[in-house]
């Protein structure tokens, strides 16, 4: 939706395939190749656009190359690019991570338990960076990145309910992804003032929402079958009633 | 037209299916009664019957002059209502083993967060000092079987039975001609196969045996995978519990005098201890699939006190012990854990508020059957009728599967007979549709009450637990109100 | 024979005139005070209004605790306890904490790092004993009582491993880490009204930096009441501390002394 156009550009697909494995960041581009090297720098410096500057002081390029970047074609600023290949190169990661196929993720077999793990094995990926997060929330929340950043959100929540296993072809579908969307939300800022060790407290938190996720699908099936039933009931009780000579 | 001429040799090689004007699937206690009612029916004993079992019948037939030493552990609690069809109506009554039957005169039933908030049921309501009578569901049947035998010898149309015979296939003579029809252009000129069989549309049940009826009417009692509902087209509705429902013959510490059927309603379903004769007693756990399992693999040793605990011990500690046992089903460690946690509660108080504790268990009773409720759109069809599970499946929290069964036959005979008086042909929907009439909304309120007990006990929500306990006691308070409920239960 | 009651008229009541209203029920375990009603609704205003105008007259503030500890709290505790391996053991020992139980001098002796040495060293530095505690009496289920009591008795060992003093500030930020982890009204209710009687700047240091301390602390830790303290005795402090969940807040004595201690001026500012 958000991102179409660009992406057929780049050959990556808007629909998952497990023949293809989707590419989500290309690695051709010079502005690929500098924000690779400066995401590094992140642990250290945070989402600031000092990371790309030492990044192509490292590739031994010209100072002058960050132009390459900040006149891009989207507009974006030096620190919203830095968030933004952040975002995607982890995606990637996890995307690359689940097809390996000796990951112990396909030992679980329940849809709910693999969304924990996915959402825990994403948020492990931000372990390193985890004080800087605010910083990079600031990014994404400014009004004039709020569309990328919500198709960021989109693709990430989209990818994390297909490879649980996801297959329902009614509005649970948006469901889903709304509740993967705000779980992940508010896992990211939990983990921003997490003192725990291994920040254990983080996890403890993922698997309390998506277990609240899971009962709440379960309740409104409950309730659905029920109103069903009742509907069907009320019909087949005229019925026989009226069957009366 | 050659493959009207397969047809007519196909044809004229297997049998021809043998007329009978009711053909009833399944030997289940509803099968039985059917037939038994059928035959003792004034109106209808002319009718050629034939039943047929899937499975075998010699334990039935065996138990009238040989019963086990143990109860078995399929116990059913019958009403005064459907005693009395059955001593009346059916007439079977007199050849049941009354040594193996236990009448009760009072039912208490307790909440597991507070065990003050509790309704006790009294049979003083109606009178008879019978509120409802557990009897073995083999005990039922043999006594069917007894009496079928006797109307058999004075009969000019004995029934039939036949057992060990499973339907392979039932099959509508319409259907089938039509889609020979189908296949190719109708040759007006060739014999049609059907000719001169006026019954074209009499189902054809195809046995196992390599035998064929065709029936005037077929009645399915043949469970909640019934071939004659599909056969019918009937859809079913509902939903599985995701519960199980355990049962075993247990043995109490010594014969309970009190003639008192316990229930406790714990978050994961309720248990019910209801005492037989002498120092038995059966107990139905409904419990959730890893608990069932649990029950089942338990040691012999612990599992009584386990169910003492159940009945009187708090939820916490009950979780606590089935961790325990899920980690090792035979630690005498919870025997401790039980003991201790025992003690906490006033010996007077577990004298008069809690059943007598278990002493032990009968080796190899333990049993479990998945829990659902359903119910048939229709209970009749053209030349098709359902009772008993084939057309609902209920909750066994109040006891009322079977007793259900019964007034489907109740009410099922009362079309028929009206049918068969007037001379109609007793397959036809007009005779059948005042059965599906009479009896669809009684079963469709008793499948929604136990069905939202079953709801309502199930959590553990605060302000729901309160809003229950105080229901419960308000409803324990006016005695007005239970005689009435007692009284429509028992149909008085 | 309902229930043990008779169907006629009972002649043995008319000779029981004696005991005409209904008299106070028994004690249910020794040094237990039966109240009605009535009495635990004055226990509980008197003693509210007692504990704000004088927190240190220890009877009013053991008279709220008891009074507000209602059943439906103490009866959570005890599931919190009864669901854990160790709380059940505690429930059966019934350890007692007095100086008998605990041998002080071999607390001494352990090592500085242990939960031991750092209970007695604080015993030490503030000057308490152990022997203070009151025994629970208004409370009436036996096993409730109990329960009560060794929140009571675990109080020290909190302060312990918080190191908070006994002066007035750290009484509060420890009744704040309790409630947010036992959940005991009584704590709640003290740490809403406590600080108000206290100075703009012992009031600043509390909410500033020791509530959400005590809130962050005692919603993410383990139970405390499941700790059975005197087995631990001889574990490492802080490995204890990292287990359960439970940070240590900035030295109060300390951080009181640094800021009595800064000129005027500069007092203003850093506040």
């Amino acid at each position: 939706m958000f991102r179409t156009s660009l992406n057929l550009l780049k050959g990556s697909r808007a629909y998952h395939s497990v023949q293809h494995p989707s590419r989500i960041i290309s690695t051709k581009g010079i502005d690929a190749v500098v924000l690779k090297q400066a995401i590094t720098h992140i642990p250290k410096y945070g989402f600031d656009s000092l990371c790309i500057t030492q990044a192509i002081r490292e590739l031994e390029y010209p100072d002058s190359l960050v132009l390459a970047l900040t006149s891009s074609a989207s507009g974006d600023s030096l620190e919203f690019q830095l968030v933004k290949y952040w975002l995607q190169s982890q995606r990637q990661k996890l995307n690359d991570s689940v097809v390996e196929p000796s990951n112990e993720f396909h030992q679980i077999s329940n849809e709910y338990e693999r969304t924990k793990f996915l959402l825990k094995q994403r948020l492990l990926y931000n372990e390193p960076v985890a004080h800087h997060l605010g910083g990079a929330l600031a990014q994404l929340v400014t009004p004039y990145n709020v569309q990328t950043s919500m198709g960021e959100l989109h693709a990430l929540a989209d990818d994390i309910a297909f490879f649980a296993g996801d297959e329902s072809n009614d509005f649970a579908w948006y469901t889903k992804r709304f509740g993967i969307s705000t779980i992940y939300v508010g896992a990211e800022l939990f983990m921003m003032q997490d003192s725990s060790s291994n920040f254990k407290a983080t996890y403890n938190f993922v698997d309390g929402k998506v277990d609240e996720l899971r009962n709440l699908g379960a309740g409104y099936n409950n309730v659905e079958q029920w109103t069903l039933f009742n509907a069907v009931s009320l019909v087949n009780l005229i019925k026989s009633q009226l069957t009366r000579g | 037209m050659w493959k009207a001429v397969r047809t007519l040799t196909s044809r004229a090689t297997t049998s021809q299916p043998r007329l009978r004007d009711v053909v009833i699937i399944g030997g289940g206690p509803a099968g039985l009664s059917l037939l038994a009612a059928l035959k003792s029916s004034r109106v209808t004993r002319d009718l050629q019957c034939t039943l047929v079992e899937g499975g075998s019948l010699a334990s039935v037939q065996n138990f009238a002059s040989n019963p086990p030493e143990e109860y078995t552990n399929r116990v059913v609690s019958l009403t005064p209502k459907t005693i009395e069809f059955m001593q009346e109506k059916i007439g079977n009554w007199a050849y049941i083993n009354e040594e193996r039957v236990k009448v009760y005169d009072s039912i208490v039933a307790y909440d597991s967060q507070d065990s003050d908030s509790r309704i006790s049921f009294d049979a003083s309501a109606i009178g008879t000092g019978t509120l409802a009578a557990m009897c073995e569901n083999i005990n039922i049947q043999a006594s069917l079987w007894e009496r079928i035998q006797e109307l058999n010898m004075t009969s000019d149309v004995p029934a039939e039975i036949m057992d060990n015979v499973k339907v392979e296939k039932i099959q509508s003579p319409v259907e089938f001609s039509a889609s020979e029809a189908l296949d190719e252009l109708p040759d007006l000129l060739e014999v049609d196969p059907t000719d001169g069989m006026s019954e074209l549309d009499w189902p054809i049940i195809h046995l196992s045996n390599g035998e064929s009826l065709q029936a005037r009417l077929l009645v399915g009692a043949d469970g909640y995978n019934s071939p004659a509902r599909k056969f019918a087209g009937i859809q079913s509705r509902g939903w599985m519990y995701d519960r199980f429902g355990v049962v075993a013959t247990i043995k109490l510490c010594y014969e309970d005098y009190r003639s008192i059927g316990w229930q406790r309603f714990l978050t994961t379903g309720p248990l019910a201890i209801l005492p037989l004769r002498d120092d038995n007693a059966t107990i139905v756990w409904s419990s959730t699939p890893e608990l069932s399992q649990l029950l089942l693999k338990v040691d012999p040793e612990i599992f009584p006190h386990l169910v003492n605990a159940a009945m009187t011990l708090e939820e916490v500690d009950l979780n606590y012990i089935y961790k325990l046992l899920e980690v090792d089903p035979s630690d005498k460690s919870v025997l401790g854990e039980i003991e201790w946690r025992l003690s906490k509660i006033k010996l007077l108080e577990l004298d008069s508020k809690y059943p007598l504790p278990v002493r032990e268990l009968v080796e190899g009773s333990r049993a479990r059957f998945p829990l659902k409720m359903s119910h048939a759109d229709t209970y009749v069809a053209p030349r098709v009728a359902l009772i008993g599970d084939a057309a609902h499946t209920i909750h066994p929290l109040a006891g009322q599967g079977l007793n259900m069964g019964q007034t489907d036959v109740a009410h099922l005979m009362a079309a028929l007979e009206k049918g068969a008086k007037r001379g109609m042909d007793v397959g036809s929907t007009l005779v059948l549709e005042e059965y599906y009439a009479n009896a669809w909304p009684g079963n469709h309120v008793l499948l929604g009450v136990c069905d939202k007990l079953h709801k309502i006990f199930s959590t553990d929500f605060t302000p729901l637990v309160y809003l229950r306990g105080f229901g419960m006691k308000t409803l324990n308070s006016l005695g007005v109100v239970k005689d009435l409920m007692i009284k429509l239960v028992s149909g008085n | 024979m309902e229930s043990g009651k008779l169907h006629y008229k009972d002649v043995n009541s008319t000779f029981n005139v004696d005991k005409p209203y209904k008299s106070r029920s028994k004690p249910n375990y020794p040094g237990h005070v039966p109240l009605n009603a009535f009495e635990k609704l004055l226990m509980m205003a008197g003693s509210s209004i007692g504990s704000y105008l004088h927190p240190e007259r220890n009877e009013f503030i053991v008279g709220l605790g008891e009074s507000t500890a209602f059943t439906p709290v103490l009866r959570r505790l005890q599931r919190q306890m009864l669901s854990d391996p160790v709380g059940r053991q505690i429930l059966r020992e019934r350890p007692r904490i007095t100086s008998e139980s605990l041998d002080l001098d071999y607390l001494r002796l352990l090592p500085k790092n242990t939960i031991g040495s750092a209970y007695i060293q604080w015993l030490d530095r503030e000057g308490v004993s152990p022997d203070t505690r009151v025994p629970v009496r208004y409370i009436d289920d036996e096993e409730l009582a109990y329960i009560y009591q060794r929140y009571r008795e675990c109080h020290d060992f909190y302060h312990a491993i918080t190191g908070l003093p006994i002066i007035i500030e750290g009484e509060i930020a420890v009744k704040v880490l309790e409630f947010t982890n036992i959940g005991i009204p009584m704590l709640g209710l003290g740490g809403l009204f406590a600080p108000l009687r206290l100075r703009p700047k012992q009031r600043e240091r509390l909410y500033g930096i020791y509530y959400p301390w005590a809130f962050k602390s005692g919603l993410n830790s383990k139970p405390l009441i499941n700790v059975y303290w005197e087995k631990i005795l001889e574990q490492d402090i802080n490995e204890f501390r990292r287990d359960m969940g439970i940070e240590q807040p900035p030295d109060l004595r300390e951080l009181r002394r640094k800021q009595k201690k800064l000129p005027e001026p500069e007092r203003e500012n850093a506040n």
